[in-house]
């Protein structure tokens, strides 16, 4: 029994949390789930999807002349279709409950982005506490072919995303707030958006319940 | 000694063509955008054109339609210019004219070209494809009249989406290496 006690120490005395082996294999594993169910999902053609979402982002600027209400308005479609979004996902992936947020940001990024958007964000920036993180997307399905004109300066174009998340959550007993912190269209490297988890919903019970 | 000065001026084998112009046609025949990169008038750019989209109309008759591909190739060989052309299956035709007199009429490979006509389609097809470009808005950013006070947001916004279209036009040109 000594064997495992010493790996044990010499993994304290690395300096590295002594669980600093297991999200190695955890990722391996979700990288895996996230490819099987990609492949078993139905495709549809990303060229269609782009200029779909395109279309919508353009006819919502048309329409509301303030860019912040633009904003908004795609944050709760995308809070809308995250409610829903969820139950699709854990049907079609099935994933256990998580024990972290650390390994919720993981199963996020590689079996969820992975089977809807079929790209994988790097999770990074995690904050002391590991209730903050960042999303960056190196390439950006929505974003393809889109210039935004000046006239559009302020827009969120991929706030229906961070909507999304907010919503799945939600339906997961997570409150979270996400947004975009920065945007490959504004001119920086990369999108970025930030998940930071608030707390965890409790079942709320209403006064009027008794228990008989 | 008059045939060595004669060897002398003409320009080495290799030297590059320079392209004089740009050109997109639509679907009907109607000019969507006109550059010139060297110093010359607009006119006989859009004659230069003009005589090519024959070349263009022979492709698209019944009997030939089949065999057609999107390349055309070297369509005209004029006044020291050659006209390449490539056909999109939306029928919007791309024109290079390439200024051939100073290389010695030396005429690029065609894989070359192909390359070109097809970066420059590519060019046209991302501005199209931006959500906010509005659809039947020209390509071609109006030429400046002095005194035009700066039109409403969506105009604006239209502006700035010709003028870097035809910041990519150039951009693909420059990098272009004929040879």
């Amino acid at each position: 029994w000594r064997a495992p006690a010493s790996k044990q120490s010499e993994r304290s005395a690395r300096g590295r949390p002594a669980s600093a082996a297991a999200p190695s294999t955890m990722q391996n594993r979700y990288t895996r789930l996230g490819e099987t169910c990609y492949g078993k999902l139905d495709k549809i053609s990303a060229e269609l999807f782009t200029l779909t979402y395109g279309a919508l982002v353009a006819d919502l600027v048309r329409n509301y002349k303030d860019v912040d209400e633009v904003n908004g308005k795609l944050e709760q479609m995308g809070y809308n279709i995250g409610l829903r979004l969820i139950d699709e996902f854990l049907a079609k992936s099935g994933v256990p409950r998580c024990g972290s947020f650390r390994e919720s940001a993981e199963i996020i990024s590689r079996v969820g982005f992975k089977m809807f958007l079929n790209v994988t964000p790097e999770v990074g920036n995690w904050n002391e506490q590991g209730t903050s993180c960042t999303f960056a997307l190196e390439d950006n399905p929505l974003e393809d072919f889109v210039e935004l004109p000046s006239s559009a300066k302020g827009l969120k174009y991929c706030n229906l995303l961070c909507g999304v998340l907010r919503g799945a959550l939600e339906s997961v007993h997570l409150a979270v707030e996400s947004e975009i912190v920065s945007d490959a269209l504004m001119g920086d490297a990369r999108t970025e958006i930030r998940l930071t988890l608030k707390h965890i919903i409790e079942d709320q019970t209403n006064e009027d319940y008794h228990d008989e | 000694c008059g045939l060595r000065r004669a060897a002398r001026e003409r320009p080495r084998w290799g030297a590059m063509a320079r392209t004089a112009a740009v050109a997109l046609v639509d679907a009907q025949n109607a000019p969507l955008f006109l550059k010139r990169f060297d110093a010359g008038e607009d006119l006989d750019l859009l004659f230069t054109v003009h005589s090519a989209l024959d070349s263009f109309e022979e492709t698209m008759l019944p009997g030939r339609k089949a065999a057609r591909k999107s390349y055309l190739g070297l369509l005209n060989l004029i006044d020291g210019q050659a006209v390449y052309g490539f056909l999109s299956n939306t029928l919007v035709k791309t024109i290079v004219v390439l200024d051939v007199a100073a290389s010695g009429f030396a005429v690029p490979s065609d894989t070359v070209m192909e390359d070109l006509l097809k970066r420059l389609y590519n060019c046209y097809v991302a501005t199209i494809s931006n959500p906010f470009f509005e659809l039947g808005t020209p390509l071609q950013a109006p030429s400046a009249k002095g005194g035009d006070a700066p039109a409403a947001g969506s105009h604006e916004a239209q502006l700035e989406l010709q003028r870097s279209f035809e910041r990519r036009i150039s951009a693909v040109v420059q990098a272009a290496v004929i040879a």
